[in-house]
């Protein structure tokens, strides 16, 4: 009668922790925002200046762009990877940027983004400077 | 008035063995200095490097046993019944060996394990765990009290050696089988120094070595996980507790 309950204990336990294994990550990612994410593009920016006769000139620049509704919209995050329990996962960080001049739907970035950096465009859930989040692909 | 001294004594003794055990228990439930089930929740659905570690235990502790079982019944069966030049020495090495602490054969193990490329894979873990002289002796001398009877009745039937110990020493063995079978486990559960020095994949790590790492990861994790690793040990225990006392006095008993 023992034997056959620690037998059942046993099984129990062995199979709560397989359910665990193969669920824990659904579950914790269930609790965390889901965001969509995309790389900046480059866009032409046209600034005027007056040269040195007082001439009105016109500069192209093709620089880092971000979608002004996005910018309007509150606080940037870029996607970056940290180091979370042994692993590497996903996190948005906030980035502090500065912006140029305005073309269309389109704002320059000068400073706080890089050409490789992948923002956050679209989160279902509270984001805050390190939270962790899952990516929408 | 002796008795009472003993029994106030043993109670005493008992106390100070459990309470580790049920510090942890109950450190597993507190946190930030108020009953929390935030531990285990910290470890199940956020620290999954604990899963892999977890089932590479129960997967080295196992393969190892029932490996062990299969090089250690025949071998032990050769020492109790063979006859041949120079067991009373080999058989002393075995002893010397079983007393020798971990830290003595490990540099030996490592530079083997390197020589033949199995440094940072599974077999670097199982190989070595799986020739202990301790079950050898312990199962040696417990047969020293089988009835040697049936195994001549079954040599007369079979010239099989394999059949002999399948049929005729294994069943006489059982009580010390289960008893050799808990402390293996339990042994290769608790290794810690293995897979810390033979292994840098973590993918291939123990438990024994997350909970040994425990403050790497974020939340309070090491006393839930203390507990889970205390569970697969403690229920061997609970159903291999019958023969236990048997197979660990040699036979004497039966």
């Amino acid at each position: 009668m023992k034997k056959k309950a620690v037998l059942i204990f046993t099984l129990i336990f062995f199979a709560v922790m397989l359910l665990l294994t193969l669920t824990a990550r659904s579950i914790h990612n269930a609790s965390i925002p889901h965001v969509s994410a995309r790389r900046l593009t480059n866009q032409i920016f046209t600034e005027e200046f007056a040269d040195e006769n007082g001439d009105m000139q016109t500069l192209k620049r093709y620089s880092l762009a971000i979608d002004r509704e996005l910018y309007e919209s509150g606080n940037i995050y870029v996607l970056t990877q940290t180091l979370i329990n042994g692993e590497y996962r996903d996190t948005a960080r906030l980035a502090h940027i500065e912006t140029g001049a305005e073309a269309g739907r389109y704002i320059e970035v000068i400073s706080g983004l890089n050409p490789i950096d992948r923002i956050i465009t679209d989160a279902k859930g509270e984001l805050y400077d390190g939270c962790e989040v899952v990516v929408v692909k | 008035m002796k008795k009472i001294v003993f029994t106030v004594v043993m109670i005493i003794a008992a106390v100070i063995f459990i309470l580790p055990v049920i510090a942890t228990l109950a450190l597993s439930f507190w946190n930030g200095g108020e009953v929390s089930a935030e531990g285990y929740s910290d470890l199940l659905f956020n620290c999954f490097v604990f899963y892999p570690m977890f089932w590479n235990s129960v997967i080295y502790a196992a393969v190892i046993t029932a490996v062990q079982l299969v090089v250690i019944i025949p071998c032990a069966f050769a020492f109790s019944q063979a006859k041949f030049k120079g067991k009373g020495l080999l058989f002393t090495f075995y002893i010397v060996l079983m007393m020798m602490p971990l830290q003595v054969t490990v540099l030996p193990n490592y530079i083997g394990l390197r020589d033949l490329g199995l440094l940072n894979t599974a077999w670097g873990i199982i190989l070595p765990m799986i020739f202990s002289p301790f079950g050898v002796v312990v199962m040696h001398q417990y047969m020293k009290s089988t009835d040697s009877a049936i195994i001549e009745a079954t040599r007369l039937e079979t010239n099989s050696i394999f059949r002999i110990i399948l049929t005729a020493v294994v069943p006489q063995l059982r009580v010390c089988i289960f008893a050799v079978v808990l402390f293996v486990f339990a042994d290769c559960w608790n290794m810690v120094e293995q897979p810390m020095l033979f292994l840098n994949d973590d993918s291939l790590k123990t438990m024994s070595v997350f909970i040994v790492n425990a403050a790497d990861y974020t939340g309070h994790v090491l006393f839930p996980a203390s507990v889970i690793f205390i569970v697969p040990v403690f229920l061997l225990y609970l159903f291999f507790s019958d023969s236990l006392e048997k197979g660990l006095t040699f036979g004497e008993i039966s």
